[in-house]
């Protein structure tokens, strides 16, 4: 390229630099190569969305579906995981409360333990021994309990920094400070989606950048949605309707608009950001009928309603069920509420109750429908909590911050059920044996959906990344 | 696993061996063997003398090592396979290996280190009296960042013929570097849609276009960047970025319901206003750093600037102080200075040279800053009848809440005399439970008796030796004191305890907290009936004075505080019902809301400025340890950050000391102030700051991208007078500037970010060009920079409007309300900044909600509409001169026959398909029409305090669309009318 300082408008030089098909073609393939998915040969019309504008409405070629970035995609391996369910339990769950019980606070309750500032503070639940397993549950999760040989329980999470942001942005993107992407986004990048007509990865609630894409394409951003049961779904899904426009003359619309897209690509060249705009386009149109359906749970039997029960929070796992049928890849729910740091009994009884019955409605209609093999449901929050009180919960007691032990569960997608793995110290205010950091239980993830994590990268600013960065081992003893 | 006991045992060994003195033996290997190794590979990274804490662990003092790190201990003494130390030089876990990589230490300098520890860890080093602030050392001051700007020389390059501006050298002498040319100039349409979205947020109109285009003089750009920069809508675009660092919002946050009342802001519009107008008047920036910090302490200064200190109380009201105070130091310094110090208070900042002191001097300042009950009045409306109707509205609403008042009032205390000695008994028992049975007794009372537990703890409250009426209880049960003294002190003339309270005390022989409790019952009797007269004497009196028996009122108030009527304005009344149980908050129910609302709303409302004052008494901020408001450390003068200091930094001595404060940072001396500035206005200009991280140009940044430009561009700000109107000329007059989008595919992939700035970035609409745009299309576009809500044009500005609900409003987004506690659906999916805290840089997005958005909003459809139906378009019948008409109002271009021959094609296709509409179509429209109809009806009257605000106006029209507003639709959803190229 050339720099043409004569000329003060340089309609000579757009003529003749043009981009070519070539040069598109040539683009598009790079941004296959950083995918690392090596697809083979390449549609220029698929890029461009020419389809659309050829087949004059009708529908999408296989052929063209397959070039989509969105197109289902064979992972390095076999992983019977297909579909990944995160219930992201927001705020820090204690872990001495819900999944690894530590009598021996009994013992030292009000008392101080050496090692730890502050008094010890005994969890006031009872926990009791569930299922064929045998694995002890605390008494706030009795639904749970009757699911426990179908969960296996990570008693030895940890993390670097137990201050939220940081350590949620953690959970989700498997980096401390700098902008990465999401778990889902890599989830999604690495295996496409099924459902062309939705967006790969969903996301009821939780913050901008536990979705983001961060310099992964555009597409691969979770998309958001504000739901709650009982809302028009014009509301859930703002201008989800269109009320002036039947379905066949907006096709033609965006038709229209596609074949202008390609003629404006062509004058500025090829950017992914455009892209990934195109994508949203084509995926907007189509949920105006799928996504439709996918959130109305009123087309649900009674029973699986009242098994799902009547919050919030129970219909969001159905609709996320829902989803997951559909083909979406990555659903994650926000479930939070765990940041008991004053009036634990009572409140962390409550946000456990909240989720209790919803998440064993989720976990036993998957299995009945035969989808819990195939879909991964994993529950955990950023970090977990003190054994000792907190400082300010002066008149009811509650945990404060702890990023050296914590517990998370998964079930189904390939995940050995009824087990536990890990353990914390004697107390349960460290894990100590089998340790599982945020980077493990992602490389574990990884490879429940049948990657090497070490090796879906995605090139970017002359360096690969992944989702591990540069650390991650698989805890293979909890996969079946 | 560890097992327990060994656990137990190593800690306790570890402060054992601490404590005694080490042996000469000891010491002789500590020195010869220890600290050598601990010197040469540890201190690296570990050690106060370098300023590095990794894992918070310093290996160089005998304190440190006794610390640990953020990891636990770092050894157990006696115990070397239980210290983590020695575990990790060992590489026995994969985690923890240290020193890192390549570095393991050899196997005899494990085995001294591991001898060490097992003979108990002898550490004979003396501490070091005053250990050096952590980070703060040579090293963490040598950031570039903390240096002062110095003006670099321009470069010498190979193409001068290329360069127009020092900038273009900067730029070009790092692409030679790199063997790479800059891509060639953009088109003059390109050029001119750019730069007039770059400063006004909105597209160029045809005619701009075509004069653009018909200039071949070479001042041609210059003229319309001066153009640009004398518009309106400068203001409007540059405030709008201000804002998202300034976390600009027009609500509180926090919990948000129609019972928070005071949830809306009612005039942080006045300080967005007023940043409108610094921008719009070139305000230089170190005035408008003053204006911000320290308006109400400048001299001569004029009311309307009383506004600017909006930007140190528009954030987030959280209910602990601290919060609110540490919200503060987060903007001002993020916002100011790129720098995170609220990361300093709990601890040292972990990366840059902020010590947890430092933020306790910023701490005092904001302590020592209130915001005054009253605010500034900024303008009243010139119209009488429309101040006379908000006057008459404002009046009925404050007489509704005192009723209320009064109301509550009764109730409560008339609640608490009923059984004055069960409150007490249940309450003390409760309060004092020093065993079980004291607990479940109390409990017992309050559920035989129906205590409201929320009374119960007010009761309490007032359960001091010097209350008037629960005084001599209070004496008995906390004191101890013996009853016959208490009782006795009754008697005497200084005696405080009210008369009627030692009325029915006299006589009495109390032993027990029952009997004592029993005796109030006996003084709240002599109520009756009387607790109405009195409420009624303070809900009537006029101008303060109450004519009431003082002490029977004592009684009926108890234990609140009755107010006259004339007294109880409504920041009185705020203030105290702010301090009642929540329980009682609700059942009053004040309708503080529906006055934020009226203040929001209605056209005849006063402006104020959401000011502060400095606390009568300016006090400093003790160290809370930790960042626990309970454990304080050392008190810590009011003063500026020490890295940014000459030496040791000054006490500020005027008042809170906002007004040094603002003086240290807009100064030419501060290092950060104008480089953050620069970095910001070259990242809007181009998509990407030299840093991108806008709000932290700390230690953890990336370095800058052109170090020796960013400096050229402080300098020059600075010396232009602090002048952003003279840095974006600058800026944009140059070639770099003026380089096309067009890519290269080698550059791509040696430099795919485009940091060298070989070409112009291609950047998406971000959420209020692209909606102000559609309303330029659809010609719709209110120009008006103060607007009234309803309307009015209003001298003092103008209330926030609704951007995303029908009807929504045709003002500039700028002036839509932002809810930080629920930014509305549409605003997120455009990636508008959260307006928690300072977010500079928004994020770019592409989202299918944007798409359906464009596709099926009310809001698309209608400027669809619009369009064809302006005279421009409506007036001719030809195609290919209407679709010409159409290009220039959403592309700002003339098509090409392809696009005209697209269009044609077309609009043939729509004629044809749309005289087959299907009748279904038409109920569709006929229902949805309907559905709008009763929405609105639901709408009116719904507004509270929590609400978003709602405009007056139509909804759109459900209406299927013609073939032409159908095209014009479809242009609209195309990618280039949503990029600039």
């Amino acid at each position: 390229m050339r720099p043409d300082p004569c000329s003060s408008c340089s309609e000579k030089y757009l003529r003749e630099h043009t981009a070519g098909a070539d040069d598109l073609i040539f683009t598009r393939r790079q941004f296959l190569e950083r995918t690392g998915m090596g697809m083979g040969a390449l549609s220029l019309a698929s890029i461009l969305g020419l389809n659309v504008v050829d087949a004059q409405g009708a529908p999408v070629s296989a052929a063209t579906k397959a070039m989509s970035p969105l197109a289902p995609r064979q992972p390095h391996f076999a992983g019977k995981a297909k579909a990944v369910i995160h219930i992201f339990a927001e705020g820090g769950p204690s872990q001495v409360d819900t999944w690894d019980p530590k009598p021996i606070l009994d013992k030292y309750a009000n008392k101080t333990i050496p090692g730890h500032d502050g008094l010890a503070y005994a969890s006031p639940f009872k926990f009791t021994k569930s299922g064929k397993s045998g694995i002890e549950v605390s008494e706030v999760f009795p639904k749970l309990g009757e699911c426990i040989d179908d969960m296996a329980i990570i008693r030895s999470m940890w993390t670097d920094i137990p201050a939220h942001d940081v350590a949620q942005r953690f959970m989700n993107t498997g980096s401390l400070q700098l902008p990465k992407p999401s778990l889902g986004s890599w989830v999604v990048y690495g295996l496409g989606t099924e459902n062309q007509n939705m967006p790969g990865f969903v996301t009821l609630g939780g913050d901008p950048e536990w979705r983001q894409a961060s310099f992964l394409p555009g597409v691969f951003q979770g998309c958001n949605v504000n739901y709650r049961q009982n809302m028009p779904l014009e509301e859930v899904l703002l201008n989800i309707r269109n009320q002036f426009t039947p379905l066949d003359r907006q096709r033609r619309q965006l038709d229209l608009a596609a074949k202008l897209n390609q003629m404006h690509q062509k004058a500025i060249q090829q950017d992914a950001q455009l892209e990934a705009r195109i994508e949203a386009f084509e995926i907007a149109f189509k949920m105006q009928t799928e996504a439709t359906d996918a959130f109305d749970i009123t087309k649900e039997p009674a029973e699986a309603r009242t098994a799902y029960g009547t919050s919030d929070l129970g219909a969001k796992l159905l609709v996320a069920r829902r989803l997951v049928e559909r083909g979406v890849r990555f659903v994650q729910v926000q479930a939070g509420g765990w940041d008991h740091h004053a009036g634990l009994d009572q409140n962390l009884r409550r946000t456990a109750g909240a989720i209790d019955s919803p998440a064993a409605a989720l976990l036993k209609d998957l299995k009945q429908r035969g989808l819990l093999d195939s879909t991964l449901v994993l529950w955990g929050g950023e970090f977990g909590r003190t054994i000792v009180k907190d400082r300010n919960g002066n008149d009811t007691p509650g945990r404060d911050h702890n990023g050296r032990g914590f517990c998370a569960w998964m079930a189904g997608g390939g995940v050995k059920g009824g087990t536990t793995y890990g353990s914390t110290d004697e107390f349960g205010a460290r894990a100590v044996e089998n340790k599982v950091h945020i980077h493990d239980l992602h490389a574990t993830i990884m490879s429940l959906l049948g990657f090497d994590h070490t090796k879906l990268t995605y090139r970017y600013n002359g360096r690969d990344f992944r989702l591990t960065d540069n650390y991650g081992n698989v805890v293979k003893d909890i996969i079946a | 696993m560890l097992s327990r006991s060994l656990f137990l045992t190593g800690v306790f060994m570890a402060s054992a061996a601490f404590a005694a003195d080490p042996t000469p033996e000891q010491i002789q290997f500590f020195e010869s063997k220890v600290r050598p190794v601990l010197s040469a590979k540890c201190y690296k990274c570990h050690s106060l003398e370098e300023g590095k804490a990794k894992g918070g662990l310093t290996l160089d003092s005998k304190a440190g090592l006794l610390k640990g790190g953020d990891t636990g201990d770092a050894l157990k003494a006696g115990d070397p396979d239980g210290s983590l130390m020695i575990q990790a030089i060992g590489y026995k876990d994969k985690d923890l290996q240290m020193p890192p990589k390549g570095e393991k230490l050899t196997n005899s300098e494990i085995a001294d280190l591991t001898a060490w520890v097992k003979m108990g860890a002898p550490d004979p080093r003396k501490e070091v009296a005053a250990t050096k602030l952590t980070g703060l050392t040579d090293k963490a001051r040598e950031h570039w960042a903390f240096q002062p700007v110095k003006k670099p020389a321009i470069p010498l390059v190979k193409n001068r013929a290329w360069c127009v501006t020092p900038v273009d050298a900067f730029v070009l002498q790092q692409l030679e570097a790199k063997g790479m040319v800059p891509s060639p100039p953009a088109t003059k349409e390109a050029l001119l849609r750019r730069a007039t979205y770059d400063l006004l947020g909105l597209p160029p109109t045809p005619q701009e276009i075509y004069a653009f285009l018909a200039d071949d003089s070479p001042q041609a750009f210059v003229k319309v960047v001066d153009r640009l920069l004398a518009s309106p809508h400068y203001g409007e675009r540059w405030a709008r970025y201000w804002l998202d660092s300034a976390r600009y919002s027009d609500t509180t946050g926090g919990e948000r319901n129609a019972a928070r009342a005071d949830y809306r802001f009612p005039y942080a519009w006045t300080y967005r206003d007023w940043v409108i107008k610094s921008f719009n008047d070139d305000m230089p920036y170190d005035q408008f750093i003053l204006q911000q910090l320290a308006a109400d302490k400048l001299p001569k200064n004029t009311t309307a600037n009383a506004a600017a200190l909006g930007f140190i109380t528009v954030g987030e009201q959280f209910e602990n102080a601290n919060d609110v105070i540490n919200d503060r130091i987060d903007v001002v310094t993020k916002g100011f200075l790129g720098l995170t110090v609220s990361c300093a208070r709990c601890h040292d900042h972990m990366f840059d040279p902020i010590p947890t002191e430092d933020y306790y001097a910023l701490h005092g300042i904001f302590a020592s800053t209130i915001e005054p009950g009253e605010q500034p009045l900024l303008g009243v409306t010139s119209d009488v009848k429309l101040a006379e109707d908000f006057k008459q509205k404002l009046a009925a609403i404050e007489q509704e809440n005192r009723t209320k008042y009064y109301d509550v009032i009764s109730e409560q205390t008339a609640l608490f005399r009923e059984k004055p000695s069960a409150y007490l008994v249940a309450g003390h028992k409760r309060a004092q439970a020093s065993s079980e049975k004291d607990q479940l007794e109390a409990d017992q009372i309050i559920r035989d008796q129906k205590l409201d537990v929320q009374l119960m703890r007010e009761v309490l409250r007032e359960l001091r030796k010097d209350d008037p009426i629960l005084g001599p209880l209070a004496r008995f049960i906390n004191g101890g004191e013996k009853p016959a003294v208490i009782l006795a002190d009754l008697e005497k003339p200084e005696s405080k305890v009210n008369p009627l309270v030692a009325g029915a005390f006299k006589g009495a022989t109390p032993k027990t907290l029952e009997e004592f409790a029993k005796l109030y019952d006996k003084a709240f009797a002599s109520v009756g009936s009387k607790a109405k007269d009195v409420v009624q004497a303070y809900a009537t009196a006029q101008s303060g004075a109450v004519t009431v028996d003082a002490t029977m009122a004592q009684l009926v108030e108890f234990p609140f505080e009755l107010v006259a009527v004339s007294e109880l304005s409504t920041n009185r009344l705020r203030q105290i019902s702010g301090n009642w149980p929540q329980q009682m908050q609700n059942k009053a129910n004040f309708s503080f809301a529906k006055i934020n609302e009226l203040l929001l709303t209605h056209d005849g409302a006063p402006s104020k400025a959401m000011a502060v004052a400095d606390a009568m008494k300016p006090r400093d901020s003790q160290v809370f340890i930790r960042g626990q408001a309970d454990v304080r450390g050392d008190s810590v003068p009011r003063r500026f950050l020490e890295v940014l200091s000459d030496g040791r930094p000054r006490a500020f001595k005027q008042g809170s000391g906002r007004l040094e404060l603002a003086q240290a940072i807009a100064s030419k001396k501060n290092p950060l102030t104008a480089r953050v500035l620069v970095n910001r206005v070259w990242m809007h200009h181009f998509g990407q700051g030299f840093v991108r991280t806008p709000d932290d140009i700390g230690t953890q940044s990336e370095a800058p991208s052109h170090p020796e430009l960013i400096d050229y561009l402080s300098h020059y700000f600075m010396e232009q007078g602090w002048s952003q109107k003279k840095l974006h000329k600058l800026i944009m007059l140059s070639k770099v500037y003026q380089n096309s989008s067009y890519k290269n595919a080698a550059y791509e992939v040696s430099d795919p970010e485009n940091r060298l700035l070989w070409r112009a970035n291609i950047r998406r609409l971000d959420f209020e060009s692209l909606r102000d745009s559609l309303l330029v299309y659809s010609g719709q576009l209110d120009r008006a920079l103060v607007r009234n809500a309803n309307g009015t044009i209003s001298p003092a500005g103008g209330q926030p409007v609704n951007l995303t609900d029908e009807p929504y409003s045709y003002r500039r987004s700028v002036y839509g309300y932002i809810d930080r506690g629920n930014l509305p659906e549409l605003m997120s999916s455009f990636d508008f900044s959260n307006p928690e805290m300072t977010n500079s840089a928004r994020t770019t997005t592409i989202v299918p909600q944007q798409a359906l958005f464009l596709m099926n909003s009310p809001m698309a459809v209608d400027v669809a509409r619009r369009i064809i139906a302006r005279p421009e378009v409506a007036s001719v019948r030809e195609d290919h001169t209407r679709i010409l008409r159409i290009y220039e109002i959403i592309f700002q271009r003339q098509p090409s026959p392809t696009e005209i021959k697209v269009g044609v094609e077309f609009l043939t296709a729509e004629n044809r398909a749309q005289t087959a509409l299907v009748a279904s179509m038409k109920d569709n429209v006929e229902k949805a029409q309907k559905d709008v109809e009763k929405k609105q009806s639901e709408m009116m009257g719904r507004n509270d305090g929590a609400k978003a605000i709602q405009n007056e106006g139509k909804l759109v029209e459900r209406r299927s669309l013609t073939p032409y507003e159908t095209y014009a639709h479809a242009l609209i959803l195309s990618n280039e009318a949503s990029y600039i190229n």
